[in-house]
């Protein structure tokens, strides 16, 4: 043990102490960064050597102050609970969305919406009654009609777009997925370099954990640590990302609004297998593609199916101004195709008895569809009934969800977020420890210039 | 382990909480500006419900008094038609039991007869009355007349043209009554019979005094028939009277229910307005106090 190695062990001390300060600088800078974990100095005091030697012994001198390297403090337990969370959170963030686009399609309650078009239409039959041979009112009834059937063919229009958009949010963030899950692999494989060259991928890893959380949120996919510090990605129990691979998924099933048939589903680019999507906003917009969209249209369909079916019904029971049984006034069974056929307002059938007799019964008998138990007033209520109490479901679960994931971040925070206070702290003590072992150096200095002149 | 405070988290905390403060901010903004409760079905699906049944139900009773205005306005015009009939039967009265008296000769009988002769035309025409083009003594028959002009046959059918009294649609009430109920038979009777004007007429050309009492007895029964007939429309459009009045109260009824449901109750929405902005401004006063200082500025 000579008085040099002394002067060593403060130029260990210096060294620790810048580093330690290097670390701190890095952790304020990035007190902003998404995704950035905090970073610690890790070191270790240097003791005298414990081996026993034959010929040497240690005097138990100690030998300063290692740096082992920077870790990146973070825990893998809450970074998967917010995964999870913020993936639940996504899919119903996705749903919420469809319903209130829904909502504002049918625009219920309101002096525009279906249901007053539906009233005025019983109403306008009400004014054949009270006038049957004159033509005016039969017109009108015409042209309320027209107009009934072009406010249930917009509604199904705007659902139909409504689908295709949410079918392209499917593919995007499909192809989203894509991506991250291509950069996570390449990701990895720099990090496994990085380990195996002992360098530290600290900075790599967190740009990695931040697509890891995106493609989470995006398609509800598992993230499991591997060997070399690279993390693997499961889809419902199948592999995304294995190491430095990466999976490629597809979107399955048709492009534009198919009607009653067909699912859109997500599968594995290459193989026809099915990719299970439980959570995540793609598992919401599946929902919404599968589920909600065609549930509100066949919904719909079913309104305008009946307001046909009574109508041309109650037509067939009357007789129109030739004498004839009433033909049909309205075709088509869904909302999209519902038109008006008759042209001739002479076709409406007001009079419940053949001519010469010329009353308004059948079209009383008509505008008392109004109120039936199982007609389209009826049925359109129990379907805005139905979609509010869906949509003002899926909001509570939103908010709730939301709260959920404010505290799993704020779990996860509280281990890896930096903190300024605890940052400034820490500077304060390591500049004492770079001072003190600058202190140290000086006073070793003077040691030895004390040594070294006693000669003299 | 106690929870470990970061900027971030503090910053998500005042973030979501002035969020969720300007959130009910804009929510009461837009119910105050739209003056609705109700926006979209989610507000609250059971008031959507019983907003859109009472806003079916504000169509139907409008609607209701429409049909109501036109049901009295047939009856109406039944009335001062009848009103009208009545003192032309009752001239036709008079000329008979003139005509019974032996007083009279052929001559004056003869001139009688001419005027119930004409009597009959102005009652066929008053039969005849229209409403918006059509006959209101034919039933619910497409014709242009209830009655024959020369033959006096009626032309009409039994039926009565219906109205609505109730929103629904589930109550009608006739606003016209077949004309053989109104004239019974003084312009054409049953088979051979000619109708009573014109068997008053022949009975007075011929100076037939059993026919001319034969004659009387019938056009008393024929006058308290139009009487009937016209207490039965009288009180049929006192019933509408009801009905419209009714209407009207219903329809007030309906709209202040639909404005509890939709609309917002103005002073609470302003005050709940004034909390959330006293909320907000607190909000921003704390997270103002809360997120400037740190360690960093007490350090010299």
């Amino acid at each position: 043990m000579s008085g040099f190695s002394s002067l060593n062990v403060g130029a260990q001390a210096l060294y620790a102490a810048q580093r330690a300060l290097d670390v701190t600088g890095q952790n304020v800078s990035n007190v902003g960064t998404e995704g950035y974990s905090r970073q610690r100095v890790q070191q270790t005091s240097r003791g005298a050597s414990v081996v026993p030697a034959l010929f040497t012994r240690s005097d138990g001198t100690p030998g300063g102050v290692d740096v082992l390297g920077t870790q990146r403090i973070r825990d893998g337990f809450l970074e998967s609970r917010a995964h999870q969370e913020h993936a639940t959170y996504a899919g119903l963030g996705a749903l919420s969305g469809t319903y209130a686009d829904i909502e504002a399609t049918f625009g219920e309650p309101s002096t525009t919406g279906l249901q007053s078009q539906l009233s005025s239409f019983w109403s306008s039959w009400s004014t054949v009654a009270n006038d049957p041979g004159n033509a005016g009112p039969r017109s009108l009834l015409l042209e309320q009609a027209g107009t009934l059937a072009s406010t249930f063919n917009d509604a199904s229009r705007q659902l139909t777009q409504q689908w295709d958009a949410t079918r392209d949010q499917v593919a995007t963030t499909v192809a989203d997925v894509n991506s991250m899950a291509t950069q996570v692999a390449q990701l990895n494989d720099a990090i496994r370099s990085a380990t195996l060259s002992g360098n530290p991928p600290n900075d790599l890893a967190d740009q990695r954990d931040l697509l890891v959380t995106r493609i989470a949120e995006a398609s509800g996919a598992v993230a499991t640590p591997a060997d070399g510090g690279m993390v693997n990605l499961t889809l419902a129990g199948r592999s995304l990302v294995t190491g430095i691979r990466a999976q490629q998924l597809q979107a399955v099933g048709p492009a534009t609004y198919p009607g009653a048939t067909g699912t859109v589903s997500i599968g594995w680019a290459g193989t026809d297998q099915t990719a299970a999507v439980d959570s995540g906003a793609l598992s919401g917009l599946l929902t919404a593609v599968n589920a909600t969209i065609p549930g509100s249209i066949s919904d719909l369909d079913a309104v305008a199916a009946s307001v046909a079916d009574k109508v041309n019904t109650q037509q067939g029971q009357g007789f129109d101004r030739s004498g004839a049984a009433g033909g049909a006034i309205l075709a088509g069974t869904t909302a999209a195709t519902l038109r008006v056929v008759m042209t001739d307002p002479a076709g409406v059938a007001a009079s419940a008895a053949p001519p010469p007799a010329l009353d308004g019964g059948n079209a009383l008998a008509m505008g008392r569809h109004a109120t039936d138990t199982d007609g389209p007033d009826a049925l359109y209520r129990d379907m805005t009934v139905r979609l509010g109490v869906a949509a003002q479901s899926i909001q509570r679960q939103t908010e709730t969800q939301s709260a959920v994931m404010g505290r799993v971040d704020d779990a996860r925070d509280s281990v890896s977020a930096v903190s300024i206070d605890e940052e400034m702290t820490n500077l304060v003590a390591y500049q004492h420890a770079y001072s003190a072992a600058a202190k140290y150096v000086s006073a070793i200095d003077s040691t030895l210039d004390t040594l070294i002149n006693m000669v003299r | 382990m106690s929870m470990r405070v970061t900027p971030a988290t503090m910053n998500r905390n005042v973030m979501s909480g002035l969020q969720a403060n300007l959130a009910r901010l804009q929510q009461t903004q837009q119910q105050l500006s739209s003056g609705r409760r109700l926006n979209r079905p989610s507000d609250s699906p059971t008031d959507t419900a019983v907003a859109m049944r009472l806003r079916g139900e504000q169509t139907r009773t409008e609607q209701l008094g429409r049909d109501v205005d036109d049901g009295l306005t047939w009856l109406g015009a039944a009335d001062s038609t009848m009103t009208q009939a009545s003192s032309l039967v009752l001239r036709v009265r008079q000329l008979l039991v003139t005509g019974q008296n032996a007083t009279n000769g052929p001559s004056e009988r003869a001139a009688m007869a001419s005027e119930v002769d004409e009597l009959r035309q102005s009652l066929i025409g008053l039969g005849n009355t229209q409403y918006l083009g059509r006959p209101i003594f034919a039933g619910t028959q497409d014709v242009p007349a209830a009655f024959d002009a020369t033959t006096g046959a009626y032309l009409g059918n039994g039926d009565a043209v219906q109205r609505n009294v109730s929103a629904d649609g589930a109550a009608q009430v006739g606003v016209t009554l077949p004309g053989p109920e109104v004239f019974s038979t003084l312009f054409k009777g049953s088979g051979a019979d000619p109708g009573l004007l014109t068997r008053i007429s022949d009975a007075l050309k011929a100076g037939d005094s059993t026919a001319m009492n034969t004659a009387l007895s019938d056009l008393d029964r024929a006058s308290e028939t139009m009487q009937n007939a016209q207490s039965l429309v009288g009180s049929r459009y006192n019933r509408l009277l009801g009905v419209q009045s009714r209407g009207e109260a219903q329809l007030d009824a309906v709209g202040a229910s639909l404005a509890t449901t939709e609309n917002i109750d103005l002073p609470k929405t302003i005050i709940d307005m004034q909390l959330q902005q006293t909320a907000y401004q607190a909000a921003l006063g704390s997270a103002a106090k809360i997120i400037q200082p740190s360690l960093v500025d007490f350090l010299r």
